[in-house]
């Protein structure tokens, strides 16, 4: 068979044409994901008036199930379960993470899902409403001197692969953290528990090392310590381990991951233990994933193709147009425990001493801050805690008072000089003050990379006012890992940032700036005094309130004295309350908190976002 | 005697090559190391963040820095690398996704980027170079000169900004094609005619935006390589011999000016593996540009090297294989060769 020479030109005509035929087939479809309207039948229960017959006749209402046919608009496509049973939930992170949900070892799939669906805690507190919640256990006890604590498991409890949740992995993951001091949370255990026992499979007894009243809240508080189940982990080596796909005792488990979408899909737990409590989420799915850029997914939450957008929770202007383009769309505005704030290294002169730092107080104008500098309306902050309403018995108006010290009255820069002047810090030819020695007062204040919501503008304003006194200050944005280590290494001057104490006890966040914890300038600070500070006389007060329990009467003298000591010494400058403002569409689901009501904890990161979850009815 | 010529000719090509990826290589690790920050350090100060008192941090960080190949001196970590990659086929554990191995993340990313940007590439290449040699042979023309004129303006639009554009008028706009990712994800991943589609229609918009891109940044360099051709004599003399002008361009032109530019072709081939950072970014496409990006905010030292080193042996094998053919491309080349 004398078969046909093809020639160069038709050999690339078919190659072009098949190109073009393929790329065509590719795109003749309609480009998914889209919103379509169709035509479903749903059934509705509706009341209709018949007669009976008794003896006499008479009318009466009866509920009755009719068929009825309406058009509903629905996404199709872009997602691998039905959008109408999904909530979409949008993170800025960008999730790398696909085969692993260890919690103990770094940057596991552990704030995409795992947290707020699966890994469901011993304890929570309900941070918006002040309330606690006994979730895996029914409550704690402690002996009389807090060197033993006691927890009641709660009955019925189970993992999702249907084995019960006992004692019993409680002791497994204690004892399995403190045989590994590289796993997270492996040093608390280590640090305070001399042993764990299971006497039976609803009770587990730590025994302490030394007294700790406080040791519970390893348990309660917001990323607690996780309990994993010894069934599964049993004989695994902990630091390699993957825990893939993940056995929680939380509502959701996992059922796909798509990593080239960046996508997790959880499936609602069948039959899930937690009913017995009252709680019994509907989604029967929910979708976490990466957002894409803020213009981007502005659109995506005005089509409803996703239920809450990520990228823009501080920007006021982005928020409002949100609404705008979709009035389905509601703010749920909360404040972030950490208020922003500027850090002193009180390691180094001549920030060591508080006078300078008290001038440099009166340099701050946070009601600027507040007003214009905070992509979203705030107020400014007296106390570096956030003004929930349960932290309204931190209330120190007095102490704000005798120091001058509250934020109305706080901006004052003919004080800050004044104090300048008194300390010997006099103008150069330059204007910028030079101590005795002839030293410059110039310092860098660093911010973080991460630091987008106000940190920034707020350090470029009190640069300017520092300028106006005689100090010079030059603002440097640093990536997070280069920012990191300057502050605990001590290699900076000040910093602004957030001030993220502790959440439950707020004055407590001060016991950690005992001397005992300051290491030299280049190695790496040591359970949190890294700003280096040092007072004899703040010492006793800080290991008081270590060691005081928190229902001692003593305890609130405590919290004033410690108080007073972060005002007088103006250890770091509080500046204004951080509000995040989470947008979420209630096309498809309601319940979500907006401006009225905030009953749940609305940030989407936090593991107490399960609640809100819990709170969806379909719309 | 020819045999052994050429033996040496391949061993002196292959010998530096050898020794421009080590070069290379070894620049680029001490860079990435000189570069200040403390990756452990930083996820340690995450957990304290969280609640956790973590009594002797140090520690923590030195052990995690043990684990990521991080200890000892700049001169250890970098004999301990070569080491593991050289003897071991091993990149390391990655800190993005610890302990997942660096080339696992690397080779999730790689086919994405390689099937958006590669393609792309030879489409931008093809259409600029055929455009720009009819826009140089016919340079007084009202087309050549509205075509220079866009091209000039094209080519220094960021492709971002193309995509941008082309986002807002074919996604938002006339919806006519996907907003993000590489796929549909209501489509099981396999190899099926339904998932290739799929992957073709998702794909449309980013490779666009990168197409146009290059594509006019070609078409002006190849008109300006055709316009210098034009007044070369051997054309006069093709042309006194009387051959048509389509062959005279194809056989003439055209193939004079493909040498340089199939050079600068395989080198942006090269440079595929760098990946489109931003392009990737607006459409959510899993490459190796966001990969990059991520691992250089976190300093995950182990991917991101592992990331260099991809891009340095791929630019530098380019570069060797337009070496070693362009002899074929260019009878010339062969000629100077032998002499």
């Amino acid at each position: 068979m004398a078969g046909k020479n093809v020639s160069r030109r038709e050999f690339l005509r078919a190659i072009a044409l098949g190109v073009f035929a393929v790329c065509a087939a590719g795109c003749a479809q309609p480009a998914p994901p889209q919103v379509v309207k169709e035509t479903v039948e749903v059934e509705k229960v509706v009341k209709e008036t018949v007669e009976v017959e008794k003896a006499v006749k008479e009318t009466v209402e009866v509920e009755k199930p009719v068929k009825e046919t309406v058009v509903v608009e629905t996404i199709k496509g872009g997602l691998p379960v039905p959008r109408a049973e999904s909530v979409i939930i949008n993170e800025t992170t960008v999730y790398r993470i696909f085969d692993s949900a260890n919690p103990f070892t770094p940057n596991a799939m552990i704030s995409s899902g795992w947290d707020q669906l699966i890994g469901a805690r011993l304890m929570y507190v309900n941070w918006a409403s002040g309330e606690s919640v006994n979730f895996l256990v029914e409550g704690y006890t402690y002996n009389k001197d807090y060197t033993q604590l006691t927890f009641k498991v709660r009955k019925g409890v189970t993992w999702n692969d249907g084995e019960p949740f006992t004692a019993k992995d409680i002791k497994f993951t204690i004892e399995m953290l403190q045989s590994n001091e590289n796993l997270g949370w492996s040093s608390t255990m280590t640090q305070w528990v001399d042993s764990v026992d299971a006497p039976d499979d609803t009770t587990a007894v730590f025994k302490l090392k030394a007294a700790n009243p406080r040791f519970h809240w390893n348990f309660k508080q917001a990323w607690s310590c996780p309990i994993v189940a010894e069934h599964e982990w049993k004989g695994k080596d902990p630091m390699t381990y993957k825990a893939f796909p993940p056995i929680g005792t939380g509502p959701y488990k996992f059922k796909q991951a798509i990593p080239e979408l960046r996508m997790y899909v959880f499936e609602k737990v069948d039959n899930w233990w937690g009913k017995s409590l009252g709680y019994d989420p509907i989604p029967p799915y929910v979708v976490w994933q990466t957002s894409p850029p803020p213009e981007a997914e502005i659109a995506d939450l005005a089509d409803n193709f996703i239920d809450h957008a990520h990228s823009y929770t501080s920007d006021a202007k982005l928020l409002r147009q949100s609404q705008k383009l979709n009035p389905e769309v509601v703010l749920a505005p909360w404040r972030d425990p950490c208020p922003r704030g500027i850090w002193f290294n009180c390691g180094k002169y001549p920030l060591s001493r508080k006078e300078v730092r008290w001038a440099m107080f009166h340099c701050v104008d946070k009601k600027k801050a507040a007003d214009s500098l905070y992509p979203w309306p705030t107020v400014p902050a007296d106390y570096p805690w956030a003004d929930w309403g349960g932290n309204e018995v931190y209330d120190y108006k007095d102490i704000l008072q005798k120091y001058g010290a509250s934020s109305d009255v706080s901006f004052d820069l003919k004080k800050a000089a004044d104090i300048l002047d008194k300390l010997g810090f006099k103008k150069g030819g330059d204007g910028i003050r030079v101590d005795d020695k002839g030293q410059k007062m110039e310092f860098t204040i660093i911010v973080p990379q991460v630091g987008v919501t106000g940190e920034y503008p707020i350090a470029l304003d009190f640069a300017e006012n520092l300028g106006k006194v005689g100090i010079k200050a030059t603002v440097k944005w640093n990536e997070m890992t280069v920012w990191d280590e300057a502050l605990q290494t001590g290699n900076f001057d000040i910093s602004s940032h957030w001030w993220c104490g502790n959440w439950q006890e707020p004055p407590q966040a001060f016991a950690e700036w005992q001397s005992y914890r300051i290491k030299p300038v280049g190695q790496r600070a040591t359970a949190g005094n890294w700003i280096r500070f040092s007072n004899k006389d703040f010492d006793p007060i800080a290991k008081a309130l270590e060691d005081t329990a928190p229902d001692d009467p003593k305890i609130k003298d405590i919290y004033k004295q410690a108080f007073e000591m972060f005002i007088d010494n103006m250890i770091s400058i509080p500046i204004i309350q951080t509000t995040f403002v989470m947008p979420f569409s209630t096309h498809y689901w309601k319940g979500w908190p907006d401006e009225t009501k905030i009953a749940t904890v609305p940030f989407t990161w936090w593991p107490e976002f399960m609640f809100t979850l819990m709170n969806l009815k379909k719309a | 005697m020819k045999k052994i010529s050429v033996l040496v000719y391949l061993a002196k090509r292959l010998g530096l090559y050898a020794f421009t990826i080590w070069g290379a290589f070894t620049i680029a690790f001490m860079f990435f190391h000189l570069v200040p920050g403390d990756p452990i350090g930083a996820y340690v100060r995450s957990m304290e963040q969280r609640g956790r008192q973590i009594p002797d941090a140090q520690v923590l960080v030195e052990n995690y820095r043990k684990m990521m190949g991080l200890d000892g001196n700049l001169l250890q970590q970098y004999l301990h690398y070569l080491d593991n990659v050289i003897l071991h086929f091993n990149l390391g554990p990655s800190f993005i996704g610890f302990p997942t191995p660096a080339e696992k993340h690397i080779f999730l990313a790689l086919p994405w980027t390689v099937g958006l940007l590669g393609i792309s590439t030879i489409i931008a290449w093809v259409l600029g170079f055929i455009l720009g040699g009819i826009v140089g042979w016919r340079r007084d023309s009202l087309f050549s000169r509205v075509m220079t004129n866009l091209s000039l303006i094209v080519s220094q639009i960021p492709p971002y900004f193309i995509a941008l554009a082309l986002l807002f008028t074919f996604s938002y706009t006339l919806v006519w094609l996907p907003r993000r990712g590489a796929f549909d994800a209501a489509i099981p991943k396999g190899f099926t005619w339904e998932f290739i589609k799929s992957v073709i229609r998702y794909g449309t918009l980013p490779a666009l935006s990168l197409v146009l891109f290059s594509m006019f940044g070609w078409l002006i360099s190849t008109r300006s390589i055709v316009v210098s051709i034009l007044g070369e004599d051997y054309l006069i003399y093709a042309r006194a011999k009387g051959l048509p002008e389509g062959r005279i361009l194809r056989s003439y032109v055209l193939r004079n000016a493909m040498l340089p530019q199939v050079t600068g072709l395989a080198m942006s081939l090269g440079f595929v593996l760098n990946g489109a950072l931003l392009v990737e970014m607006l459409f959510n496409y899993p490459g190796l540009g966001s990969l990059f990006r991520d691992t250089i905010g976190l300093l995950d030292y182990n991917t991101v090297q592992g990331i260099m080193l991809m891009s340095i042996v791929t630019v530098l094998t380019a570069t060797l294989l337009i070496d070693l053919l362009l002899p074929l491309v260019d009878p010339r080349v062969a000629r100077e060769s032998k002499s």
